[in-house]
């Protein structure tokens, strides 16, 4: 085996390890949680402790945990007690991840095509024009909260232009969710290109590179730019993960099937199953692309290791 | 149409959406097509969120999930185009002469939509399944002693009292006939998506896109299906309120069961209707063993009640509600159309000084003049909206009684909390299943109010009122009821909260509203 296989297996394990913990704590937690799934305005005391009997919750923590490691491993994450009520917690997920997936693929490619170019240009133009828009546009990005831009583009285009739908299941109905998600990466990795950029611009390397005569265009799309996205991948990699699984505001907002609704929907709900499900699904996700990552760095910079 | 058309295209075209659904498009623009007065193709509602939709009868507690349900299955009675109870899969019903025999001879035309009859057996199936539920209703068909299927078109009903409200019941989703063999092949999963169920009502469910949508489309087979006018009905799922509004303004959809109460003013005359809550909102004391000393005197009870300025609360919520001075709400009416709360005696008087008056006069015959020494309280409720309700009854408190040590807080998991007894005062408001006195008063007998409230004559008289089949003597046992409310005031009736929905009635008709529930099956489109 080598060097490198053996750090990748020992990172894996790793990642296996910290899932365990997240999966451990958030179940503790859980637990510590006013109320139950089966509250309502209407439901008596006697029908409230047939539901907490059946479902087992009147069991010790500790035993109920044993039986949600144990039915997990063997790849039964349970039924929704409240949110999608018998529903199968694997197929919650897959259905929502393969919306939230479509927005969210949809939302990095035009975050990273907008984003990083136009961040390149505010780099290599600093102190003139092209600088001071990006800059302008991306703090005014960054500083209005989704559910705002979400708001705005709801009022504008569907109460008084009556020129999208307000809910995503019709026609054109992904354009405003898609410009929600969007929206903060979007304006983030113009700021973080155009400040990593300039920070490698002033590097010796390049220095030495001009003086060797080499043109300015492969002085910097071939050094300087490649240099300059370690920061965006480090970036890119929650980032991912993030966005693939949905926003809260623009699912909720737009009405979106997605799974950035149950972030909050499920612990509000205490739909025990849903709160796991969406906690082990979104950790092995960002673990996994935090591993990508890590493998990424290695690619563009060998002298980074996995250790 | 066209501007939204050529819109959606470039911006689809732009961020790569792809072709637009061609389905949904037709449907829209049949619908536009559709003549005056005429029948509808397709219409777009919403109407509650993916987790109110419960479609299992048996299980179903929320008004969305039930509203649902009876455009997709149906009792032995069902609602007409006009609101009214008729016999829905029962062709007949005989009562015998001491009213605790019902015998029911179903149609012989009713099918599932998998093609198989309706029988008997389907409804006494489906009764024991629901006691077996453990739904928010488990309990609701507790006035029936037994069911017998004594063939597959005859079900002999036997009560354990007259119940003169039983046409309701059989309404009501929650007695709805189960197919046996499709529930218990299903199991937990009953009814949690289109082809984990079947359906005896106007429309079989043929889509439900989790947390977006359902389809619901007329049955053909359905044996009253030629006064069915809406062809398809696309119910969006939706849980948030401004966005549920915002999709009726802009046309999106042309019913909404929810808006921003401050945009009642913008959409009063533009779809906005009010229609009997059959509610009460109330201030609960909590009487149990965990609740505070201090309200376990009825004289404090009567004066936190008489101290609220009702009027001036109506007006801050400003939602058209109307004051309550009795528990039971208005509308419910008997044959001759007499209004059930004008035979009880209201429990305080329109004089609010005087009723003031009184307060302080009972507040320091409890031993807490100007409310010295009145010891802190917590009162609980559990959104922002009745935060600012209940702060307006706590500052008359404060200002009529000298009271100012109760707080208000909103809590997470509000009815845990309150059931549980973690509370000094909450609010609770009752929504009515059905239009009967009994279904309000009955969440004041022992054991099924959250405020531990238990008094044997207010049983007594609650008991004697259902078991009466003469309806007047029923309402003699009921006002009595109300008059022992007065007195122990378990709960301060506030007022009584109107429902509230948004209908395109400029250009739809035959919204069919009962009870908190929707039906949309006789829409038809106007001129």
């Amino acid at each position: 085996m080598s060097v490198r296989a053996g750090r990748i297996i020992k990172r894996i394990l790793l990642a296996a390890l910290s899932l365990f913990a997240i999966i451990t704590v958030t179940f503790f937690l859980m637990d510590l949680l006013p109320g139950d799934p089966f509250m309502s305005e209407k439901a008596t005391e006697e029908t409230r402790a047939i539901l907490i009997r059946k479902y087992g919750l009147d069991k010790p923590v500790i035993v109920q945990y044993g039986k949600y490691l144990w039915n997990l491993l063997h790849g039964d994450m349970g039924t929704s007690y409240v949110l999608q009520k018998g529903r199968d917690i694997r197929t919650i997920m897959t259905e929502s991840f393969a919306v939230s997936a479509s927005l969210g693929v949809r939302a990095l490619i035009y975050s990273i095509l907008i984003g990083v170019p136009l961040g390149c240009v505010a780099g290599l133009f600093k102190g003139k024009g092209p600088d001071g828009l990006v800059r302008v546009v991306s703090a005014v990005g960054i500083s209005i909260p989704g559910y705002v831009v979400a708001a705005v583009l709801m009022l504008v285009f569907s109460v008084k232009l009556k020129a999208l739908p307000v809910s995503y299941g019709r026609p054109g109905g992904s354009v405003m969710p898609i410009i929600v998600l969007a929206m903060y990466p979007t304006c983030y990795l113009m700021r973080l290109t155009r400040a990593s950029i300039l920070e490698v611009l002033g590097q010796d390397y390049l220095k030495t590179e001009r003086a060797k005569g080499m043109s300015e265009l492969i002085v910097i799309f071939k050094h300087a730019l490649k240099n300059s996205l370690i920061p965006v991948i480090t970036y890119l990699g929650p980032l991912t993960a993030s966005i693939l699984t949905g926003g809260f505001v623009a699912e909720s907002v737009f009405n979106v099937p997605g799974l950035g609704r149950y972030f909050v929907n499920a612990i509000s709900a205490r739909d025990y199953t849903l709160i796991m499900g969406v906690t082990v699904f979104y950790a092995t996700l960002i673990i996994t692309m935090n591993l990508v990552c890590d493998i990424l760095y290695q690619i563009v910079d060998p002298r980074i290791t996995l250790d | 149409m066209k501007k939204r058309m050529l819109v959606c295209t470039l911006l689809s075209v732009v961020l790569g959406i792809g072709a637009l659904a061609p389905a949904a498009m037709a449907g829209e623009a049949s619908t536009e097509a559709a003549s005056a007065g005429s029948p509808v193709d397709t219409i777009y509602v919403t109407d509650g969120s993916e987790d109110a939709m419960e479609l299992n009868t048996a299980k179903v507690g929320t008004l969305a999930g039930m509203s649902a349900c009876r455009h997709l299955y149906e009792g032995l009675y069902k609602l007409d185009e006009n609101g009214d109870l008729v016999l829905g899969q029962a062709a007949k019903e005989e009562v015998s002469d001491d009213g605790l025999t019902y015998t029911y001879t179903l149609r012989d035309d009713i099918t599932w939509s998998d093609g198989k009859p309706v029988t008997a057996g389907d409804f006494v199936y489906g009764w024991q399944y629901l006691k077996d539920s453990a739904g928010d209703y488990s309990s609701i068909m507790d006035m029936v002693k037994s069911a017998e299927a004594t063939d597959d078109k005859t079900l002999v009903v036997t009560l354990n009292y007259p119940c003169s409200y039983l046409a309701s019941i059989l309404a009501f989703p929650s007695s709805y006939p189960v197919r046996q063999d499709i529930a218990e092949a299903a199991g937990d999963a009953y009814a949690t998506d289109p082809d984990k169920a079947v359906y005896n009502g106007a429309y079989e469910l043929t889509d439900w896109t989790h947390q977006q949508s359902l389809t619901l489309t007329k049955r053909d087979d359905y044996y009253d299906a030629g006064k069915i006018t809406v062809g398809t009905i696309n119910w969006e799922l939706m849980s948030d309120s401004a966005t549920m509004e915002n999709s009726f303004v802009s046309g999106d959809v042309i019913y909404s069961d929810s808006y921003n109460t401050e945009d009642v003013d913008s959409l009063t005359g533009n779809g906005l209707h009010f229609t009997s809550g059959y509610n009460t909102y109330c201030v609960m004391f909590n009487l149990g063993d965990n609740g505070p000393e201090v309200l376990k005197d009825a004289k404090v009870r009567k004066a936190l009640s008489l101290a609220i300025d009702r009027d001036r609360i109506i007006s801050i919520r400003n939602v058209n509600d109307t004051l309550a001075s009795t528990y039971s709400p208005e509308g419910l009416t008997n044959a001759d159309g007499v209004e059930f709360n004008s035979t009880v005696e209201p429990y305080f008087s329109d004089d609010y000084e005087a009723n003031c008056e009184e307060a302080k006069q009972l507040l320091a015959d409890a031993g807490y003049e100007d409310g010295k020494d009145f010891p802190a309280l917590r009162y609980i409720v559990n959104n922002d909206t009745r935060k600012t309700d209940a702060e307006a009854v706590v500052a008359d408190w404060k200002d009529v009684l000298g009271i100012d040590s109760i707080t208000v807080e909103t809590v997470d998991n509000f009815f845990a909390a309150r059931a549980d007894g973690d509370y000094d005062l909450a609010y609770f408001g009752w929504y009515m299943d059905y239009p009967d006195v009994s279904n309000m008063l009955y969440t004041m007998t022992t054991g099924q109010n959250d405020a531990k409230y238990s008094n044997t004559d207010y049983d007594d008289a609650y008991n004697a009122a259902i078991s009466e089949a003469d309806q007047a003597k029923s309402w003699e046992s009921f006002d009595k009821c109300e008059s022992i409310l007065a007195e122990d005031v378990p709960v301060a009736p506030i007022l009584h909260s109107q429902s509230g929905y948004l209908f395109d009635d400029a250009g739809y008709s035959g919204l069919v509203y009962y009870c908190g529930n929707a039906f949309f099956g006789y829409v038809t489109q106007n001129a």
